[in-house]
């Protein structure tokens, strides 16, 4: 008993240490993806008052509660020191290198004979001394730059899921009847998405032009693309054709065969779901219907039941009832079907098949309108944004305006989007090990940032809104940005996994596909090994 | 030690149904199957009509309910009888616990039957007579109650979790959980296991039951639609034999196995490769 009470002792103390090093690692990490974007903003657009902005930076990281140690400060100013003499000149000093950030670049030995260079050779040997006090010249690795790369996309994809949720709240605060006008939240989306794929196609690029070896690969195949936030993967045909192209060249390089999937298969996917139809079933008798008026995308949120049959006038393309009823919307009921990621996905599909048509029943007075006004005028088809658009792109774009636009770019998750509250209550009474593990499940989830709602021991239906028989209890449930809906349970000793296993497979099976996510038992048994 | 011993287990296959039911028949037919094995069902578990499929309930005629691994196990027989008469029950599972047992999942006889996933398995602890005759006494109570279109027999160890290996289930470690939460929206590009491919089949298109195959086992059942996709009857590995109008077995002996997989892979009939 002793023994196996300190067995579990010992686990539950070894998941925690490995819980507070992953938390850590995860500060870290995004610690070494803002420092790596400062020091590329100051390498492009070096300034004399870096300290300033240094001290800034380290003042942001401390409201984001990373604060920086004195040695390592120490050591990131003797760095800067460098780089600063390096670019403005002044005495050498001994050379301290951030090997993760910077590299040293070898001044290629030149014929000119001036002292302290070294004769050429044709086998590489290692530096003398004098060399090494020799001032270099110093630059991004491209490695530097490509986990750089990446961690813009990952940022542009926490802000893709923010315009969702901001895109969401738009539409809950909305009225009954009150028109909306969404084409600038649009806009935004469709521009969050290109610039994501923008940064992600650098990266490849810099992967194959640099030969980059080691983990890269890994860091560049695990990155998330925009249908973890359930929006369309791209919006023009040029950026799906060249990942594609950079995806073959990569697998040629790696040996193996590595899958695409493109953007026909998303779009084909939610047009699957929801049809072409002009009006979305937005769950609770609400009926979004969309049309353009003024050239730009406006909704109209009303109540299923009154104007179901307006509704079914107001549909473009496949204009009858049963494009409705695919979509859930019944005459009668309506049941609680969609939510706003879809109807962005869905609305993005729509105006680029230019299936959104004048809609002359809507004509929302100016009090109506809950939108800002917006600069952006499109009419459909959008022209795909240009890269010599983009502020924040490397590849133009004004530097001042770059500088500015960098620094107003959020840095990291937004913290109440992107760490929801963990609802409902531990199971108890229940083993140590069974609590231990719905708490760290909940706990990992959240970590993710990847969910907008994370439960422990709630009623299914209560989180998917739907009618579930029998109502399963999950340990844990967590609902992601596209509204798909993740389930865990852990086993008891009681319990066999095949069964369990079929009870969440029975569950998901009541749930529309859409919402469908995944389901994984957990048996204490394996967990801890 | 438990998790050492030999199961023999056989998986069956069919559509789900829209509206399912068990019947007592069925039941009863279960019951007779482990008593003839010499295991006397102690626990079931069952869906619908107030039963939740992960609640454990002693089935035996003798006790008020039982208490083990810290967790007490009423005695729900007769509400079940009732159940099954007003054909409220909607999958059924049972199972005899080793008498080492530490928890449920070291049994020594379990059958599942689950109408709306369309599957059945069946798995006792290895005998002499087991290995054919469990697999053509399940098949024969199967296909009395659904139409069965592929079925197959295997033998693990018992700590490998048979009943899950019939699904493709894989365990999940808090590490795995991890990862898989790390990079499941790219997932896409991350190779699926056999298993995996398998689960997926099971919950999507289900083409096994349309002429593809798991792997190649000792004892597959299959339907004239196997047969005709893989042309097993020209093959010349192992042995077809035809159980009734529309289903076959083939037999192939353990130093075959690697030949007629490859034989399958060969005419694309796996159902890992149309995951490629």
């Amino acid at each position: 008993m002793i023994e196996a009470y300190m067995k579990a002792t010992e686990d539950v103390l070894r998941l925690a240490g490995q819980m507070f090093l992953r938390r850590m690692d995860d500060q870290l990490r995004w610690f070494a993806e803002d420092l790596h974007d400062f020091i590329y903003e100051l390498d492009r657009n070096p300034r004399r008052d870096w300290r300033e902005r240094f001290d800034a930076f380290l003042a942001d990281q401390t409201a984001r509660g990373r604060e920086l140690t004195p040695e390592s400060r120490k050591e990131l100013i003797i760095y800067l020191e460098m780089w600063e003499r390096n670019v403005y000149g002044g005495p050498p000093e001994p050379q301290r290198v951030l090997q993760t950030v910077v590299t040293r670049i070898e001044e290629p030995a030149s014929a000119s004979g001036k002292a302290g260079d070294v004769p050429q050779s044709s086998s590489p040997r290692k530096p003398t001394i004098t060399e090494l006090r020799r001032p270099k010249k110093y630059h991004l690795h491209e490695e530097g730059e490509f986990y750089q790369k990446l961690g813009e996309a990952r940022r542009l994809l926490t802000e893709m899921a923010r315009a969702v949720a901001l895109f969401s709240q738009k539409l809950d605060g909305a009225a009954v009847g009150e028109s909306i006008e969404v084409d600038a939240d649009l806009d935004a989306i469709e521009d969050l998405i290109w610039r994501h794929n923008d940064a992600l196609e650098s990266a490849r690029d810099i992967w194959l032009r640099a030969d980059l070896k080691g983990n890269t690969y890994n860091r560049l195949a695990m990155m998330s693309d925009p249908t973890s936030v359930g929006l369309p993967r791209f919006i023009d045909d040029d950026q799906p054709r060249r990942a594609k192209a950079q995806w073959e060249r990569i697998s040629a390089r790696l040996g193996e065969r590595i899958a695409f999937l493109d953007d026909v298969i998303f779009a084909m996917e939610v047009i699957e779901r929801i049809g072409t139809a002009a009006s979305f079933a937005l769950g609770a008798g609400i009926v979004i219907n969309a049309g353009i008026q003024g050239g730009k995308v406006v909704l109209l949120k009303t109540v299923a039941k009154v104007v179901a049959s307006a509704a079914i006038g107001n549909v473009i393309g496949e204009a009858t009832g049963a494009a409705l009823e695919a979509i859930g919307v019944e005459q009668e009921t309506v049941e609680k079907v969609q939510n706003a990621v879809e109807l962005i996905s869905w609305l993005l599909i729509l105006r680029r098949m230019k299936l959104l048509r004048p809609r002359p029943d809507v004509s929302p007075s100016p009090a109506q309108s809950t939108t800002t006004p917006t600069t952006t005028s499109s009419s459909p088809p959008r022209r795909p944004p240009k890269k010599s658009d983009r502020a924040i792109s490397t590849h133009g774009g004004d530097p001042e305006t770059n500088a500015a636009k960098a620094r107003s770019q959020p840095h990291g998750p937004p913290r109440n989007k992107t760490y929801p509250e963990i609802e409902g209550e531990l199971d108890k009474p229940r083993s140590k090990h069974h609590v231990f593990l719905q708490e760290t499940i909940a706990q990992e989830m959240r970590a993710t940032r990847d969910y907008v709602r994370i439960t422990r021991r709630m009623h299914l239906s209560k989180v998917s809104g739907i009618k579930h028989a029998p109502n399963i209890i999950p340990d844990n449930i967590g609902v992601r940005y596209d509204g798909r809906i993740d389930v865990f349970e852990i086993l008891s000793p009681k319990q066999t996994r095949a069964e369990l296993e079929a009870k969440l497979q029975l569950a998901f099976s009541q749930l529309p596909e859409y919402l469908r996510g995944s389901f994984r038992v957990v048996d204490p048994k394996d967990a801890f090994k | 030690m438990n998790s050492k011993r030999l199961v023999e287990s056989v998986a069956y296959f069919f559509k789900p149904q829209r509206e399912p039911v068990v019947s007592e028949a069925l039941v009863h037919s279960i019951v007779e199957l482990s008593n003839s094995l010499g295991a006397r069902p102690l626990f079931f578990t069952a869906l619908g009509a107030g039963f939740e499929l992960d609640d454990c309930c002693a089935f035996s005629d003798d006790t008020a309910g039982l208490e083990l691994w810290e967790n007490p196990i009423p005695n729900r027989k007769t509400e079940l009888l009732d159940a099954l008469r007003r054909n409220t029950i909607l999958g059924i599972g049972f199972d005899v616990p080793l008498p080492t047992a530490r928890c449920r999942s070291e049994w020594s006889f379990s059958f599942y039957f689950y109408p709306g996933l369309g599957r059945v398995y069946c798995g006792a602890l290895a005998t002499e007579m087991t290995k054919a005759s469990l697999l053509l006494r399940t098949y024969e109570i199967a296909s009395r109650f659904f139409d069965v279109r592929y079925g197959f027999a295997y033998c693990m160890p018992l700590g490998d979790e048979p009943d899950c290996y019939a699904y493709g289930s894989p365990r999940t470690s808090l590490a795995d959980l991890r990862q898989w939460l790390a990079t499941r929206s790219t997932e896409s590009r991350v190779p699926a296991t056999d298993d995996e491919c398998w689960r997926r089949e099971l919950e999507g298109p289900r083409r096994h039951l349309e002429g593809l195959f798991r792997d190649a086992y000792p004892l597959n059942v299959v339907s004239s639609a196997h047969v005709r996709r893989a042309a097993l009857e020209s093959a010349g590995i192992g042995l077809l034999k035809k159980l009734d109008e529309s289903h076959w077995l083939w037999e192939i002996d353990e130093e075959h196995l690697s030949d007629a997989s490859d034989y399958l892979a060969r005419g694309q009939s796996l159902v890992r490769q149309q995951y490629i």
